[in-house]
């Protein structure tokens, strides 16, 4: 039994989606601002913005096979190469931007989130010191494979309960993670394929540019 | 688009959906939710005609989807109706939970559906561009992008077509997607650097970027601000103060005002206000000519 | 004192396999002057370094690589120059029109340079209407420049950077993705700028006939070293006898062909009065009518026979009643097209911007499906499309071409830059790359949809008697172009794509001669003295036989 006190405001009910939206919305904003406090590049800029259009009509490329999305694998490399703030921003802003050409909805704040942090982990695990095992392309398909399965399917499917249900509850958690594994799991493996056949060349393209043109130096 | 709402200043339009979201987000008293989506509906309809008939059976489908996922898992209340064949028992409650639950989802597709139409690219990045100009430039280089790659990505694929072949089975059709995309990344990454170099050439990152737009805040900007913050204000100072509410558990029970009611609905059908006095107001001037 | 002085610039790319430099300079010894107001063209053999030179003069956007030499900006060193103040004086305008543009609005594309140099709201709405005005780009003002053609974002460029009102204007080929009648507006824009406003322009361009009356000075290059430079009557006059004299505008280049000395004519009006001067009171030759019979009068002759035989053959390709559109709730592109092209021919399709040429390609190729009419296609097709690019895939040339013939590699003078990556190379080279890409499949029908763009004459040349030799083996070739001028030379029979179909299919000769205004420079210019010429070689020819 809820205490009336804390009910009234009807925020109980809500009180997980409340706080989680907070969270959210607070995280991104400090993400943006820190990019313009540091002033990027111009070539730094653009390349970001290249990357996170592609990961917003990556999808186009693929009309035959539409199980196959390439968003994860892209804002991945992206994350790697650009380094984690542009990873986080990457991913965030491919969510904001699909929503402009495929509908927003309740659930944008919360892809904004799951594909940031994808972005952002690649760029702190994959970090300068790192960067060989980049590389491999198996480490970092298989990287893919988790981050995809785990995070996404993880915080979209907790968004599922909050924004449904009314008191989360472990039972429900897992039914909704359960009955959300098919799903994660194609989306998983088309990333882990995406990155297994493009991620060298793409990582040896960017490399060229930065070389080509003394780029981010 | 003949909406005349969409003419306002984009902080009056940010300000109402800021507004009208927050409540609909998280305010689950019954009339507000109904309110809230009667409105949401009624203005779609009216921005986006026909096309509005689709979204509509849509909705409905997510709507009767998510309505069965509270009362599947959460067996709170008091009014037990039936077992299900798992032998966990349906409340009354969890059922009109998830109703109400739903209710606002629905609500929030709607209303995020009518912000893609008045919240247009450019409105976005004025507002974004006068807190964070290069977060702007950032988006809308992006949104430059998409539209030239996504022209970009349907002539490639006809290229490789015409070079190799409609391509059979799924892995062939896979492989040829990925030798397509990665035709795009290269092009795409090769010639940002024209594009980067137009900007140096243009003097990016030479002094301290302004953001321009074409937008200028006149008196009805203010006006109408002033009106939908005021209701705003009725709506969560009663709220605040204890008369609105809800239980949904052990039984339903509700509280609500007249008052704020109606200042809920004025709040929400303020766009479509704006655009009946705006015809009003025109048949008069026309009538006097 | 000049306003821009070259001394001695060397210029050297790297090397991006072994990390060092490329053992040839793409710019040697370079020494150049260029005065305030002067209007300066570049031309050259593509390759030969005329983006790499303008590049060095703005060196915010200098390519990476190892310079030798100084540029000087009145007096003081160009590297010395703040940015802001690079980004004032000089502005620069690219060959690709799509690459320049930022922002996704007209607006705020010509907003876009004064937000950098932090203009308040109040000045940029001023100057971006007043320039908005100028360029006519009022009516375009809110639209997305995915709307507009080649021809408006290449003025919406040029406008972008006279926005910042600079002192001089870089242009390295802006006009090689534009049609006719878009090249013609820009270059009159251009002139207009150098005219009211004073502004220097130096500028690389391949298709002189369009700019070369108002240039004060001409640039000739050759493999990274200047040729000449100097008064543009002069040098034409100087290199007549070159390879590189191709490069010089039709009027010109006529001149010379049949064996004239001393000041030539330039542009078309000159190149008409000439005409006129030197047929006054001259019979003319033998009347057109009899050409069938006697083979000694002139080349007409032979090309009929062409035509005869070509008439023989068997049709390569028939279309009947197509029609097409993009989507189903769009407009026709393509409503109720015919024609059909006989095996061995070279058939060329002109027309304007986005009549649907290109789509009329996609069609043939079988990419697109018609909805409704049939089209029939005896053997292989191969398509080259408009944007070369979306053909690379590999990092290397070499890789790109696996399996080509070496001699195709030697014809089209690509051997050196196999070991490049496909972007490393100059349009032009693309251009020849991706053909020989196209080639290698060694196909019956050959599509090309705008071969020409972004090369220059003496390879032009090559490309047309390339075409000759193919269609004799018996390929069939269909052209897209808008280089009215190749077509009246090469092409068999030419047709005009408008309003969704092929109008006014012909055989060249009589295609170029029934019109006024698509049509090539020597019908242009000959027109009120010798009927019927359509190629350099009709006015060679008939100048010889009065
Ligand atoms: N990034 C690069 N790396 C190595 N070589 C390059 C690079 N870019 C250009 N080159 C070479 O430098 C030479 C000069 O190139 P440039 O682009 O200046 O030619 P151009 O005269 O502008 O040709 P076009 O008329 O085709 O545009 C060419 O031989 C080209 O292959
Ligand atoms: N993929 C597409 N989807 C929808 N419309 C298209 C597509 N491609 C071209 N169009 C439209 O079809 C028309 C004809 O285009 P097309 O490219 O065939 O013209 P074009 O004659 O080749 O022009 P240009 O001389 O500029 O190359 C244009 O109005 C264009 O906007
Ligand atoms: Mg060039
Ligand atoms: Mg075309």
């Amino acid at each position: 039994m809820h205490t009336a006190s804390i009910d009234i405001y009807g925020l109980m009910m809500r009180g997980y989606y409340f706080t989680s939206m907070c969270i959210i919305v607070i995280s991104i904003f400090i993400f943006l601002w820190s990019f313009e406090k540091r002033k990027p590049k111009t070539r730094e800029i653009v390349t970001l913005a290249v990357m996170t259009a592609l990961a917003v009509v990556g999808r186009l490329a693929f009309f035959m096979t539409p199980q196959v999305k390439p968003c994860a694998a892209i804002i991945i490399i992206t994350g790697v190469m650009l380094g984690r703030q542009s990873g986080f921003l990457c991913g965030a802003l491919t969510a904001f931007v699909s929503g402009f050409f495929f509908g927003q909805g309740p659930w944008t704040p919360w892809q904004m989130i799951a594909f940031g942090i994808i972005g952002f982990l690649s760029g702190v695990l994959f970090s300068k010191k790192n960067i060989k095992y980049a590389y491999n392309k198996w480490i970092i398909s298989i990287y893919g494979f988790l981050a995809t399965f785990v995070i996404y399917g993880f915080i979209l499917d907790t968004a599922t309960v909050f924004m449904y249900t009314d008191t989360p509850k472990t039972e429900t958690f897992v039914a909704t993670y359960l009955s959300g594994i098919g799903f994660n799991l194609i989306h998983a493996a088309s990333t882990f394929v995406v990155l297994f056949l493009i991620s060298n060349a793409t990582i040896k393209k960017l490399e060229r540019l930065k070389i080509k043109y003394k780029m981010f130096s | 688009m003949t909406d005349e709402f969409s003419r306002f200043h984009p902080v009056v339009n940010i300000i109402f959906y800021m507004v009208v979201l927050i409540i609909t987000m998280f305010q689950m008293q019954q009339v507000m939710v109904i309110i809230s989506t009667v409105c949401a509906i009624i203005y779609h309809i009216y921005l986006k005609k026909q096309k509005s008939v689709k979204f509509c059976i849509m909705a409905f489908f997510i709507f009767t989807a998510s309505a069965v996922i509270n009362p599947l898992f959460s067996h709170k209340g008091a009014t037990l109706l039936f077992y299900m064949f798992t032998g966990n028992p349906v409340t009354l409650e969890s059922i009109v939970y998830g109703v109400f639950a739903a209710l606002v989802i629905v609500a929030m597709i709607f209303w995020l559906s009518t912000f893609n139409e008045i919240m247009t690219e450019d409105k976005i990045l004025a507002l974004i561009g006068a807190i964070m100009p290069s977060v702007a430039l950032l988006l809308t280089m992006i949104f430059r992008f998409v539209s030239k790659f996504t022209k970009k990505i349907k002539e490639i694929s006809m290229t490789h077509r015409a070079l190799k072949g409609e391509p059979e089975g799924f892995f062939n059709k896979i492989k040829s997607s990925l030798h397509i995309f990665s035709i795009t990344i290269t092009w795409a990454l090769e010639n940002s650097v024209d594009t980067a170099d137009s900007m140096t050439a243009r003097g990016y990152g030479c002094a301290k970027r302004t953001n321009y737009n074409n937008y200028r805040i006149e008196k009805r900007d203010i006006l109408l601000s002033l009106w939908m913050i005021i209701l705003f204000g009725v709506v969560i100072s009663r709220w605040v103060a204890g008369d609105l509410y809800t239980y949904y558990y052990p039984f339903v029970r509700t509280k609500g005002q007249i008052m704020v009611y109606v200042a809920y609905i004025l709040l929400c059908v303020t766009p479509m206000a704006v655009n009946i006095l705006e015809g009003i107001r025109w048949r008069r001037l026309k009538s006097k000519i | 004192m000049a306003q821009i002085e070259i001394k001695n610039l060397t210029f050297f790319y790297p090397d991006m396999e072994k990390g060092e430099y490329l053992e040839n300079p793409a710019l040697c010894n370079i020494n150049l002057e260029i005065h305030r107001g002067e209007f300066m063209v570049i031309c050259g053999q593509t390759g030969c370094g005329k983006s790499t030179l303008l590049r060095t003069i703005k060196p915010t956007i200098c390519p990476n690589g190892k310079i030798t030499g100084n540029v000087l900006y009145n007096g003081i060193n160009i590297k010395d120059l703040k940015e802001r103040q690079q980004a004032e004086k000089i502005g620069f305008v690219m060959q690709n029109p799509d690459n320049q543009i930022v922002t996704d609005k007209v607006w705020h594309e010509l907003a876009f340079g004064l937000e950098n140099l932090g203009l308040k709201s109040e000045e940029i709405r001023q100057k971006t209407a007043e320039i908005a005005e100028y360029f006519e780009l009022t009516d375009l003002y809110y639209l997305k420049p995915d709307k507009l053609s080649g021809g408006q974002k290449q003025l919406l460029n040029l406008a972008a950077v006279m926005t910042m009102n600079p002192e001089i204007l870089l242009l390295d080929e802006p006009t090689s993705q534009l049609d006719p009648i878009a090249t013609e507006k820009f270059v009159s824009m251009l002139k207009k700028i150098n005219e009211d406003l004073g502004v220097t322009i130096i500028m690389s361009e391949h298709r002189l006939s369009y700019v070369l009356d108002m240039a004060d000075k001409l640039v000739v290059m050759n493999n990274g070293k200047i040729m000449e430079w100097g008064n543009p009557l002069e040098i034409a006059d100087k290199i007549k006898n070159q390879k590189i004299s191709k490069l010089m505008p039709y009027a010109t280049r006529v001149y010379y062909e049949c064996g004239k000395k001393g000041t030539p004519p330039v542009s078309i009006k000159d190149g008409r009065k000439w005409l006129e001067r030197e047929l006054q009171d001259k019979e003319p030759p033998t009347d057109r009518s009899d050409r069938k019979g006697d083979s000694s009068k002139g080349k007409f002759i032979q090309e009929n026979h062409k035509q005869a035989d070509i008439n023989k053959k068997e049709m390569a390709i028939t279309c009947k009643n197509l029609w097409f559109r993009y989507e189903k709730y769009e407009r026709d592109i393509i409503k109720g097209l015919y024609f059909s092209v006989k095996r061995g021919e070279i058939f060329a399709i002109l027309g304007g911007n986005g009549t649907g040429k290109s789509t009329t390609m996609w069609l043939l190729s079988g990419v697109k499906k018609p909805y409704r009419g049939k089209i029939a296609k005896k053997g292989k097709v191969a398509l080259l499309p408009q944007s070369v690019q979306n053909l690379f895939s590999r990092d290397k040339v070499s890789k790109e071409l696996e399996g080509c013939e070496n001699s195709l590699i030697e014809e089209m003078e690509i051997q050196d830059i196999l070991n490049r990556h496909p972007y490393d190379i100059s349009e032009g080279q693309q251009q020849k790359v991706a053909l020989a890409k196209i080639l290698m499949g060694n196909p019956d029908i050959l599509l090309l949809d705008e071969p020409t763009k972004a090369i220059d004459e003496v390879y032009k040349e090559e490309l047309g008697n390339l075409l000759r030799k193919l269609s004799a083996d018996g390929k069939t070739i269909i052209i897209v172009s808008h280089d009215l001028d190749f077509c009246g030379e090469y092409a068999d029979r030419c047709g005009m794509f408008a309003d969704g179909k092929l109008i006014a299919v012909n055989n060249s000769r009589d295609f170029f001669t029934s019109n006024n205004f698509y049509t090539t420079t020597v019908a242009k210019m000959s027109r009120s003295t010798i009927k019927g010429a359509v190629k350099m070689e009709d006015i060679v020819c008939y100048l010889k036989n009065v």
